[in-house]
């Protein structure tokens, strides 16, 4: 039986492991509340694993709301508060047995504008293992070399790894925070509009870069861009003020979508 | 949003779809044209109807390059989906359709006119119904599109039947007499052109159209048809709406859930 983090006093992450699990990530009745505002309604879905799963939708939706209950991120706001469900791989994230940082070592994530540490090339890929108590250095020079080539950028900066990330371009920032995300091997990596602070050349490399993860990982991006979203995805969830409206195969989404207001959005009718 | 205010906020994208829609019934209006005077050329024995035919052919031909253009400039600035993209695509397929019926329209002039320099022959009249059948197809066919309306549209698939029969009819009754006369090999292959206004790309909402994942060529079996294909209910929810699809997104929505 597969089991999600527990916090057993030591800092273990269990193997969360089966292959195309279609309710890899489950959303039931999910509400979620700032205070007494609520922002998301009665969310109710299945993301697939190590498949790319977009949401979509205007501005103020819920999508990165939504995004950051999966890591259970929120959580650093005061006053939120929510109802629902969400389970990974069949057990809920938020029960009380789930270690918080644990879990966020399972669930990765990437941030729409890239942050790396102010260190090293290499200390920043290598700062979770390091925190985790890891020192032998070929285990962290492993883990450096295959996450740098996980994401597309190892031949970029192999000659350089003591050098400092903040130096690098905006494009291999981005890249590096991936790595550095996939350095603990996490199962899921939640991506916030990773591209839309790159310019063109960086964005495909990164779009190419989440083409060749999905078959690691379960990936989740928000993006606005929805030729991103069509290049990227597997699966598409459109949003609007909170609910979900349509969540199906991204070919059909974008060609043709059930609801009227998925195909006003994405027209450009309204958003 | 109402369905009559949900216009693009691109006032550009929207005026572009605006300007593709109405260059598709332009053409398809000079070929409406084109095939009535190749009908008066043949049954009246009118040298100029027939001259005028070959002579609009020219312009017919612009246009299809016109709405191919165009096509291309609205996926390559707006990058459209759902609807827009299967309206751009039908409205590009359709003028190829389009181009080919002037075509067969402008065969049957040629012909005609070298008919009008024999001797009239009685069967020139057994060819009036097949073309009043085909011309009533094709206006439909437009106006189903024009019009967005989709049970016409579905209504000349059918039709296609008894055009069949007309012209099988015809084309028996011409081939005996072919070895006792050259008139009526020329008709024979009149004939043949009215059934070519039905066949000249193919397009077919079939099963088969459905494998999208391969390169499927659209199957139209008549210009009129092809039209009519193209217009097909999208049902959404328990609304009534309908966009211009490609056959191969008809067979796509028809297989979807909803229906």
């Amino acid at each position: 039986m597969p089991t999600l983090v527990e916090n057993t006093g030591q800092s273990k992450v269990s193997a969360i492991h089966e292959l195309g699990r279609a309710d890899f990530i489950s959303v039931r009745d999910f509400n979620f509340f700032y205070g007494k505002k609520q922002s998301l309604f009665d969310i109710n879905m299945d993301i697939p694993e190590k498949q790319v799963t977009a949401f979509i939708g205007p501005s103020g939706c819920g999508k990165s709301t939504l995004l950051r209950n999966f890591n259970r991120m929120n959580e650093l706001i005061e006053g939120v508060h929510h109802s629902g469900e969400i389970q990974l791989v069949g057990k809920s994230i938020f029960d009380r047995n789930v270690e918080v940082i644990a879990l966020r070592r399972t669930i990765g994530m990437v941030f729409q504008k890239s942050n790396p540490f102010p260190k090293s090339i290499y200390e920043n890929v290598v700062y979770a293992l390091r925190i985790s108590g890891q020192t032998k250095k070929s285990l962290l020079d492993d883990c450096v070399e295959r996450s740098l080539r996980g994401a597309a950028l190892w031949d970029e900066v192999k000659d350089r790894l003591h050098e400092s990330a903040l130096g690098l371009s905006g494009g291999q920032m981005q890249r590096l925070c991936i790595a550095r995300a996939i350095a603990n091997r996490p199962k899921v990596l939640l991506m916030d509009e990773p591209c839309s602070a790159l310019d063109p050349i960086a964005t495909v490399k990164v779009e190419e870069l989440i083409r060749e993860l999905k078959q690691e990982f379960t990936i989740i991006i928000v993006t606005h861009n929805m030729q991103q979203a069509t290049r990227c995805s597997d699966r598409t969830a459109f949003f609007y003020l909170g609910k979900l409206v349509e969540y199906d195969n991204t070919h059909k989404i974008f060609s043709n979508p059930s609801e009227k207001k998925t195909e006003d959005y994405i027209t450009g009718r309204f958003g | 949003m109402s369905e009559e205010a949900a216009r693009h906020i691109l006032s550009s994208f929207e005026a572009a779809l605006d300007n593709l829609r109405k260059d598709v019934l332009m053409m398809s209006s000079l070929v409406s044209r084109s095939i009535e005077n190749s009908r008066k050329g043949l049954l009246d024995r009118d040298e100029d109807f027939c001259n005028t035919v070959i002579a609009d052919d020219e312009e017919i031909d612009l246009l299809e390059i016109q709405v191919d253009n165009q096509g291309i400039e609205i996926m390559l600035r707006f990058h459209p989906f759902a609807s827009d993209l299967r309206n751009v695509i039908g409205a590009m397929k359709t003028s190829v359709n389009l181009e080919r019926a002037a075509d067969q329209a402008v065969g049957i002039a040629r012909r005609a006119r070298k008919l009008i320099t024999l001797q009239a022959l009685p069967e020139t009249a057994h060819t009036e119904p097949l073309l009043r059948h085909t011309s009533s197809m094709f206006n439909d066919a437009v106006k189903a599109y024009a019009d967005g309306d989709i049970e016409l549209a579905k209504t000349i698939k059918s039709r296609d039947k008894e055009l069949d029969q007309l012209n099988r009819e015809f084309a028996e009754s011409l081939t005996e007499k072919m070895p006792q006369n050259k008139e009526s090999a020329i008709k024979l292959r009149i004939s043949r052109k009215i059934r070519s206004l039905r066949f000249h790309s193919k397009t077919s909402a079939t099963p088969q159209a459905t494998q999208t994942s391969k390169k499927v060529r659209p199957r139209c079996e008549s210009a009129p048809q092809c039209l009519g294909a193209l217009t097909v209910p999208a049902s959404i929810s328990s609304r009534r709406r309908w966009t211009i699809l490609l056959p191969i997104s008809t067979t796509i929505s028809s297989r979807s859930s909803r229906r």
